[in-house]
């Protein structure tokens, strides 16, 4: 058996085992098992992301010092049996706030992700079946929204309203609006296009109808696939709004301000602070990611023209 | 391609007069006496006051203010900060350099190793392609400031390779110091143009007209160059555009993470000592750059593109 | 004739998703020197897989068994410089979408003297005026200017031609053609026969013609074979197919193109839909949708059979597939 392509790379060697990031699939309605679609790397992420959960719920009740105590003396105690993973800059007990700071840290973005994806979906099929003047102003407004990258728009919210999650989730998810809005209108005004659609309509269903039941329906998985990616991007941005000091308050455990109040003391050689709250975040990260991309979703953030 | 030319023109001018309406808007929502704000709180003598609502037209309807800030803008004057007690204009002149140097290095990296490592796996397959990808699934999961701790932690602490913060005097200690900061800033983007380079020439070497070529017998390495690369190029360069353009946000970030004297660093601490002038002024300009660069890749993306026509309708 | 393409049991599977499929089963063909055949099937038949396969034009992970000889070489072994060389100036190839299979980042005149300033190491100059020459062999007037212009700036049509005007640069002795009318209107399809007729005329060139389009392959090829679900069901002179099918495939494809001088209410269709080799079911894979079926058909798998110039793959057709002697059936020509 012989062949070679002259010499052509091998396809999907490596496609198959991350997950390819830029065609967007989901929601054709394939009848594809879970697991299969998944992948192993899908399943890892999705059991990490479930660990990451439970843990921000179950915080209060697992056996864990209390995040808030310092203890002057105690300052960045090495691993023992009261403090599993050493303790902070200012005595307070590692592990705990790397448990507790999931909540924080993982309640934000569900915010932003609901808002962006419930109201930018909302629109993006609002837009996509009226198409005409009503298409055109809202991409228009988009454009305008896109222009504001979304650290910054956090910034001036926070100018402006005074710092706090709150501030800087409303500010985010104004500017995810526009991401998912962009991906779900080019996919529905395709799905627009299908002959389906005109079948539905000339038997008389509403357009509502036809655009929340019918054609959501079909790009469901795209959908969720974007939501998850959203997750993550929104979890690096709260974080890193929160490393600024604009976002949680420099007491609430979280791990943004985990890393940022172990910063002074990395030079001194005590990088555990700073270190564990970023790996919790790279942790999280990484399995949104991962699973997003398993789902088949689109890592292309930047694409402003739809199409 | 004047048209085209003239209206992605008119389309930047019209977005960034919206987007200073936003900016302009946001600040006046602040609560408060806007004197306040802009004196910090200290008591003025009435001639003070005087000059602050006269410099900052704080006596005509919002409108006008608008439109007289606007005026005040384009012709220079930022405004001054209450903080620092110097023109905004100069403050962010000093500060500039730090920001630019910085997003050049950073801009350097991506390109070079970002759509390097994509081109090599898009060509080479295999391992090198696994290797790829598994590296840039990692580096995108790192956030910009979690990268600047991890390496000053290994690089400026138990290395000490590098300096841990600051910027550095006089050009080669300048760039020294921005080592770490650029490779924190570029990381995650460089991760992502390597995927979508790799993307851009897997999609390539699947075209009908690749095909053609290998049909005629045309070597391996020449189809590559000739249909593979050039082609793939379009899309790649746009890309790595559109993501320097986005480095314009992490900046801040990383700017704070490495305590560097540049634009980011200003807007923070103009945020936290509530100086709006500074905030006004730099959020401005960094929406103003960020919205020029995406118009000029836009253009440049359609101008080597012969398939688009200089309307811009393909 | 001598003989110079000769394809024996070729076999074609391609993979996707980690499975296997079988596109091409069972493949016999031979092109002489000079002659064009035309293969002919619906999609899903394996015959742009067939054609393809001749250069070598398959992915990485395509599987191949078989013999395909070109002037005696056998394809399948070659180098891939030996490959290249033959890609070069033994065969060429044209495709179904001029404007897909023509980079549309390169200048026309690019594109016609590529193969020749990289493969045959002429000289810009020279190869310009061989591209000059090739134009007005396809009958494209001004040529300098369209040498200078962009794909996009010519018509379907043209672009057609100048794929053939490429094809032709190194003066290659068979030509693969895989629909190369199938975009165009009747019209400019008509003009490019006209130029691919008049090219055998010239300079003796075989063609291999893939299509779907069945009158046209017999009105136009010295020879036409017809593929179904991967294999060749019949091989004959394009005349006697078209007066005497053999086939119930064959047959059914004649008898269903509306014709202009006869009353119809109703066009005749072939149930059901064409298979691809993988999807054919055992026994003959046209047997869920052939009249003449029987019980054996389900079951026996029939090889291609050589009489004189016909070659047929069916069990009714008498004395071929020898193992029991069925009915007086003559063929597929039936009153139905």
């Amino acid at each position: 058996m012989t062949d070679i392509f002259a010499g052509r790379p091998g396809d999907g060697v490596a496609a198959g085992a991350i997950g390819d990031a830029t065609h967007i699939e989901g929601g054709r309605g394939r009848r594809t098992s879970v697991r299969q679609k998944l992948g192993r790397s899908g399943v890892a992420a999705l059991i990490v992301i479930g660990l990451l959960v439970a843990m921000g719920l179950l915080a209060p009740v697992l056996p864990l010092p209390d995040p808030a105590k310092t203890g002057l003396a105690d300052r960045f105690a090495g691993p023992s049996g009261r403090h599993l993973l050493g303790t902070d800059s200012n005595g307070r007990d590692l592990l705990s706030w790397m448990v507790w700071g999931a909540r924080s840290s993982l309640f934000g973005p569900l915010i932003v992700t609901f808002f962006a994806t419930v109201v930018g979906t909302a629109m993006a099929l609002f837009a996509s079946w009226r198409g005409g003047w009503v298409d055109t102003v809202l991409s228009r407004v988009f454009d305008i929204v896109f222009a504001f990258p979304g650290i910054l728009l956090a910034l001036i919210a926070a100018a402006v309203l005074s710092s706090g999650q709150t501030a800087a989730v409303i500010a985010l998810s104004i500017a995810y609006l526009p991401y998912v809005a962009r991906i779900v209108r080019s996919a529905a005004l395709q799905q627009v296009e299908q002959p389906y659609v005109s079948a539905l309509w000339v038997q008389g269903q509403s357009g509502w109808r036809i655009a929340s039941r019918h054609i959501l329906g079909n790009l469901s998985g795209l959908v969720l696939a974007q939501t998850t990616l959203t997750f993550g991007y929104s979890m690096i941005d709260l974080a890193a709004l929160s490393f600024l000091g604009v976002g949680a308050s420099q007491n609430t455990p979280d791990w943004g301000v985990m890393v940022a109040g172990g910063q002074s003391s990395i030079i001194q050689g005590h990088p555990q602070q700073s270190l564990f709250g970023g790996a919790m975040l790279f942790i999280a990260v990484l399995a949104f990611s991962v699973l997003g991309e398993r789902l088949g979703g689109s890592t292309r953030r930047w694409q402003r023209r739809a199409g | 391609m004047l048209k085209l030319i003239a209206s992605r023109l008119l389309g930047l001018v019209v977005t960034l007069l919206v987007s200073s309406l936003l900016v302009f808007g946001a600040l006046a929502l602040v609560p408060g006496d806007p004197i306040v704000a802009l004196s910090g709180g200290r008591t003025l003598s009435p001639v003070a006051r005087q000059a602050l609502i006269d410099r900052y037209h704080l006596a005509d309807p919002v409108v006008v203010r608008y439109v007289r800030w606007l005026g005040d803008v384009v012709t220079g004057d930022l405004g001054q900060s209450f903080v620092f007690k110097s023109e905004v204009t100069s403050l962010i002149g000093a500060r500039l350099l730090t920001t630019v140097m910085l997003v050049a290095m950073a801009s350097v990296l991506i390109v070079v190793l970002g759509v390097g490592s994509g081109v090599l796996a898009g060509t080479r397959g295999g391992r090198v392609d696994t290797g790829v990808m598994f590296a840039t699934v990692i580096a995108q999961a790192i956030p910009s400031f979690v990268a600047a701790v991890a390496l000053v932690a290994v690089f400026a602490v138990r290395l000490p390779w590098f300096p841990p913060i600051g910027s550095g005097d006089g050009l080669t200690d300048r760039l020294h110091h921005l080592v770490l900061p650029a490779i924190s800033l570029a990381l995650g983007q460089t991760a992502y143009v390597a995927r979508v380079s790799r993307a851009a020439i897997l999609a390539e070497f699947d075209r009908e007209h690749v095909e053609t070529a290998f049909a005629r017998g045309l070597p391996w390495r020449t189809v590559v160059r000739r249909h593979v690369l050039r082609n793939a190029m379009i899309p790649i360069i746009t890309v790595a555009g559109l993501t320097i353009a986005g480095l314009i946000a992490t900046t801040v970030v990383v700017e704070r993470a490495f305590s560097l004297n540049g634009i980011g660093s200003l807007l923070v601490e103009a945020i936290a000592r509530k100086d709006f002038a500074v905030v006004q002024a730099v959020a401005l300009l960094l929406v103003a750059v960020f919205v020029v660069v995406n118009t000029s890749v836009d253009l440049v993306y359609r101008l080597i593109d012969p398939r688009l026509d200089r309307k811009g309708r393909p | 004739m001598t003989a110079l393409l000769e394809i024996e049991h070729l076999r074609v599977l391609l993979q996707s998703d980690g499975v296997r499929r079988e596109v091409v089963r069972d493949v016999s063909l031979t092109i002489s020197a000079g002659e064009s055949v035309g293969l002919v099937g619906e999609s899903g038949s394996g015959k742009s897989m067939t054609a393809r396969s001749i250069l070598r034009l398959l992915p990485g992970d395509a599987v191949i068994s078989g013999s395909i000889r070109l002037d005696g070489r056998e394809v399948l072994e070659l180098t891939l410089s030996e490959l290249r060389s033959m890609r070069n100036s033994d065969t060429a190839m044209i495709f179904q979408d001029p404007r897909a299979h023509i980079n549309p980042l390169h200048t026309i005149g690019s594109f016609l003297t590529e193969g020749l300033r990289v493969n045959d190491g002429l000289s810009s100059r020279a190869a310009t005026t061989r591209a000059r020459e090739l134009l007005d062999i396809v009958r494209i007037s001004d040529p300098d200017r369209r040498l200078r212009q962009y794909p996009h700036e010519l018509s379907g049509g043209m672009l057609q031609r100048v794929m053939i005007a490429a094809a032709l640069a190194s003066k290659p002795r068979l030509l693969l053609a895989d629909e190369p009318t199938t975009a165009l209107d009747v019209t400019t399809q008509a003009e490019v026969m006209a130029i691919l007729s008049e090219l055998r005329r010239d300079s003796g060139l075989a063609i291999l013609f893939i299509t779907h389009d069945l009158e046209l392959a017999a009105a136009t090829c010295d020879r036409t074979a017809v593929m179904y679900a991967g294999s060749i069901v019949e091989d004959q002179p394009s005349e006697a197919l078209r007066s005497a099918p053999r086939h119930p495939y064959t047959a059914a494809l004649l008898a269903s193109r509306p014709m202009l001088d006869a009353p119809a209410d109703r066009l005749a269709v072939i149930a059901g839909r064409a298979v691809a080799a993988f999807e054919a079911p055992t026994g003959c894979a046209f047997h869920p949708r052939c009249h003449h079926a029987i019980d054996e058909c389900r079951v026996m798998e029939p090889k291609l059979v050589t009489t004189g110039s016909l070659h047929v793959a069916c069990l009714r057709v008498r004395g071929t597939n020898g193992s029991a002697p069925f009915d007086h059936h003559d063929g597929a020509v039936c009153d139905e």
